[in-house]
């Protein structure tokens, strides 16, 4: 009781500031569960990542930051009176939590992930930059985490799922040796269709060779912008229409998406082949990065009606 | 409810833009000197092209969804 009676005395200080919308807003952002524990994760993964370029956190401030999102946008769809307020952290775990990025920071200033090493250490070091999250494990207790995660499972599981394949620079240079093989011998089978006179060099970046242009496949054009693009559309595909999804199909169409965006680029690279082995040789010279750009939206446009009513809960039936 | 969408959606086209532009010094410097787009380099055909095709791909998609819901 003494918590709804703070909250009217909240509600009626903001009635005098605010006008209604803004105020409503205000009371919804207050009432969202867990809403400083995830508030001040991602302020510190943004501070660490801002004063400490090394540990480059894209992955985990974007991961981070869809949680905060999904977590407020369900807040707005339930009324008043099923939220829960969360109880003040203790300053003693606020200490620890502070006390633990400090401590993460003061390693990588101290050098922890610069300089060139083994592969397996680069792999464990790069792999240890997730440990960015691990101080906000301090900021509740093991019940509360369990309340957590009943509330919020499904949407862990997302920000989960974008932490570990947001924009996966490492899994893309790992895997290039043999995925730019595959990438190069894809586009050689398909420009070898109406270009027979066309020539594969199977070198670390393939090149093919036609009668008037070379085109050497570079790390750049593996398609990792094309997954980037998908994943930023996806991403605000899934924050507009989260209560109506069908989670499971969702995650399907999200790595199906990025397996078309793949398949996008290997049909981008031949027809920038076959279009500069005609005269317009120097205009895809000079615009094939605008160009790879409209084909990687326009097939996002033509992915979408492909599955976004079966992503609807609507379809399961 | 629609302002509550709209707000979600701007707010994550702003996350998703802050991220890029965060990471586009790691991942496009290598290839800034092997790729020449024309009257920019490529990092900055990179960022351009990125936030032109996130707006008309976020654009569409909002086109559609009306459509598909007014469908039923």
């Amino acid at each position: 009781m003494a918590g709804s009676s703070a909250l009217e005395q909240n509600e009626k200080a903001l009635h005098r500031l605010f006008p209604a919308g803004l105020r409503q807003a205000i009371v919804k952002v207050n009432q969202t569960p867990y809403l400083p524990v995830l508030a001040l994760t991602l302020g510190a993964v943004c501070l660490d990542s801002w004063l400490l370029p090394d540990l480059n956190t894209v992955a985990p401030a974007f991961s981070c930051g869809l949680l905060l999102i999904l977590a407020l946008r369900s807040s707005f769809n339930k009324s008043l009176s099923t939220l829960i307020t969360t109880p003040p952290i203790a300053p003693w775990r606020l200490c620890c939590f502070l006390g633990l990025h400090l401590a993460l920071m003061s390693a990588a200033f101290a050098g922890l992930w610069k300089g060139t090493h083994s592969t397996g250490v680069a792999m464990a070091l790069a792999a240890s930059k997730y440990l960015i999250l691990l101080p906000t494990a301090v900021l509740l207790s093991r019940d509360a985490w369990r309340h957590f995660d009943g509330i919020y499972r499904a949407h862990w599981i997302a920000a989960a799922i974008a932490l570990v394949s947001f924009f996966p620079l490492r899994i893309f240079s790992m895997a290039w040796p043999w995925y730019g093989q595959l990438l190069g011998r894809s586009v050689f089978a398909l420009a070898h269709l109406f270009v027979p006179a066309t020539q594969y060099v199977a070198t670390l970046t393939p090149t093919l060779v036609g009668p008037n242009l070379e085109v050497t496949i570079v790390f750049g054009c593996g398609g990792l912008q094309g997954i980037k693009l998908f994943q930023i559309l996806f991403t605000l595909m899934l924050v507009m229409d989260w209560d109506e999804l069908n989670r499971r199909r969702a995650m399907a169409a999200y790595f199906g998406g990025l397996g078309a965006m793949l398949i996008a680029n290997v049909i981008r690279i031949t027809l920038l082949f076959l279009v500069g082995n005609t005269s317009l040789q120097n205009s895809v010279l000079e615009y094939h990065l605008t160009g790879g750009w409209i084909l990687f939206t326009l097939a996002f446009i033509a992915y979408l009606p492909a599955t976004y009513r079966w992503m609807l809960k609507k379809a399961k039936a | 409810m629609k302002k509550v969408r709209l707000a979600a959606f701007f707010l994550t086209l702003c996350l998703s833009s802050l991220c890029a532009y965060a990471d586009h010094d790691h991942d496009d410097d290598r290839d800034k000197d092997k790729h020449k787009g024309g009257k920019t380099d490529a990092t900055e055909m990179s960022v351009l092209g990125l936030a032109a095709a996130s707006v008309l791909g976020a654009g569409s998609y909002l086109v559609y969804r009306r459509r598909a819901r007014a469908r039923g």
